[in-house]
């Protein structure tokens, strides 16, 4: 099983340096979080191209991670979607130039205003993602969303994921096991994972690996989570951690297993 | 003492109302201001044409309504890393400025910035930027004379702790710049008396609501755990007289805690 990185492991360092480090200690890929000043979206095309003749040279594969903090699909906003659309549409580009296989997006929020307005709410975050995927699918990019556990999430389970798919048919996953972990579901039926297109796992410490400060304590449980998971599917391991040492932790936590 | 206590539109939960008639609504039930939530789908500052402001603005001065504006906070970050994101942030609160210059509104609330995971493992250049992006704001409001009030935030993912909020206001250094003292903020900071100690000096704006301990709920006050008569006697040794905003998630509410913020005050 493949196992890769998220570049977030070095926020304050360079891509390149994640590289090095991804190679040396026997990972097959860098999963680039795109977040300013870590990874800059406005860089011109010789930066990324660089970027991809190390990553090939290093025997690495590369796929970007759009954290969206701010950015909304799901916003009756038409000014604050049109941003988060042209957001991935640049990331697309990006990952096009970078030969990258994957984009993982978050698909949207839900704050007070679309919670009063949920058709129009679903129905732009639809039309939203089926021209997203479309950009993606031009381009040869698998488009992934990605599970949050916050209330205000439009994805934050399986269930969600299921609905989705009614709607978008050939939508994948990126399943973070720590924010299902997060949701603390009681009597959740993990078998579901059977019936959606995950593409691959994201692991790293509770409640979120993209947030600080986390919670160690809660790290075993969330590895025997995943474990339970892969009992039912095994795809490719994304560890995401702002910590070089948890990363390699989690990492040999897992071999151990 | 004359003391200045309105309701924000929050008490509409809708938000699907009409502002004249939301003026005109609150004037009859005995409140001297209001403050309007900025936030779409009705409320788009830069959506609001010419007419109504101006049909706003004569209301408001007819019926002797003071008005106060709170910019939009959903998906605004104008302490962003992201360009794009930042740049829209700041417009839309300029937008609010220009807004509150047209309708005659004398403060606008807005919310200093958002804290994620790239603010946390870079705060102070965080920081830089969010400067970066107030000034731009702060000079529209000392150009239209208008008052910004940053509010009191509690949430780990908000930048608006009252030590956070004063270092702004000692590094920005304008007469424009106030805070917005919000009570259920304050409780979840933990003790409103002593946070409201902290940044009375430069209250502007006070958001009054109840909720119980630990929540952030818009009750009406007695109906959660604030301690509302020693909280307002400070307010009132302190000179401040309003605006005392009623954020609610009623209408009833708001009017219940009018009279029992009069009877306080007292």
């Amino acid at each position: 099983m493949r196992v890769g990185i998220s570049s977030l492991v070095a926020f304050k360092e360079d891509i390149e340096n994640v590289m090095f480090f991804a190679q040396n200690n026997g990972f097959s890929h860098v999963n680039i979080f795109v977040s300013e000043p870590h990874f800059s979206l406005f860089k011109d095309r010789t930066y990324f191209k660089q970027l991809r003749r190390l990553a090939q040279n290093l025997g690495l594969l590369i796929s970007l991670k759009a954290p969206a903090f701010t950015q909304n699909l799901s916003s009756i906003d038409n000014d604050i979607g049109r941003i988060a659309v042209k957001y991935y549409e640049r990331i697309i580009n990006i990952a096009s130039i970078l030969d990258s296989d994957k984009v993982i997006i978050r698909a949207g929020m839900v704050f007070y205003p679309e919670k009063l307005h949920p058709k129009e709410t679903f129905q732009v975050t639809i039309s939203r993602l089926i021209h997203i995927l479309e950009k993606a699918k031009d381009n040869g990019i698998k488009l992934l969303i990605e599970n949050y556990p916050y209330d205000f999430d439009m994805i934050r389970d399986i269930d969600d994921m299921l609905l989705i798919k009614k709607y978008l048919r050939k939508i994948a996953f990126a399943f973070n096991i720590p924010h299902l972990f997060a949701l603390k579901r009681k009597n959740f039926d993990i078998n579901k994972i059977n019936y959606v297109d995950v593409d691959c796992f994201i692991m790293g410490p509770p409640p979120s690996p993209y947030h600080v400060p986390y919670n160690i304590r809660e790290l075993e449980n969330v590895i025997a989570l995943y474990y339970d998971v892969v009992k039912i599917r095994r795809k490719e391991l994304i560890l995401a951690s702002v910590r070089k040492d948890l990363i390699l932790r989690i990492k040999s936590l897992i071999s151990e297993k | 003492m004359n003391y200045i206590i309105g309701v924000s539109t929050s008490v509409f939960p809708s938000l699907d109302i009409d502002l004249l008639e939301v003026i005109e609504k609150i004037f009859m039930h005995g409140f001297n201001s209001v403050e309007i939530i900025c936030s779409y789908p009705k409320f788009k500052p830069s959506q609001i044409d010419k007419n109504l402001r101006e049909r706003i603005r004569k209301l408001a001065a007819q019926l002797n309504i003071k008005l106060l504006l709170h910019a939009p906070f959903y998906s605004i970050n104008i302490a962003d890393h992201n360009r794009e994101i930042r740049e829209f942030s700041v417009r839309e609160i300029i937008d609010t400025i220009i807004l509150g210059h047209d309708i005659e509104a004398s403060i606008v609330t807005v919310h200093a910035g958002l804290c994620f995971l790239p603010c946390k493992l870079m705060y102070r250049e965080t920081m830089r930027i969010l400067m970066d992006s107030l000034s731009l704001i702060v000079e529209t409001a000392e150009n239209v004379d208008i008052k910004l009030a940053l509010e009191i935030r509690a949430s780990e993912f908000d930048i608006g702790k009252p030590l956070e909020l004063l270092y702004i206001i000692s590094e920005i250094n304008s007469k424009h710049l106030g805070i917005t003292f919000d009570t259920v903020q304050a409780q979840l900071l933990g003790d409103p008396i002593k946070v409201y100690s902290l940044v009375k000096k430069y209250c502007l704006n006070i958001h009054v609501r109840d909720s119980r301990k630990g929540m952030e709920e818009m009750l009406a006050i007695g109906e959660g755990d604030i301690g509302f008569s020693s909280l307002l006697t400070e307010m009132k040794n302190n000179g401040f007289n309003g605006p005392f905003i009623l954020e609610m998630n009623n209408l009833e509410r708001a009017i219940k805690s009018k009279k029992e913020i009069l009877k306080l005050l007292s």
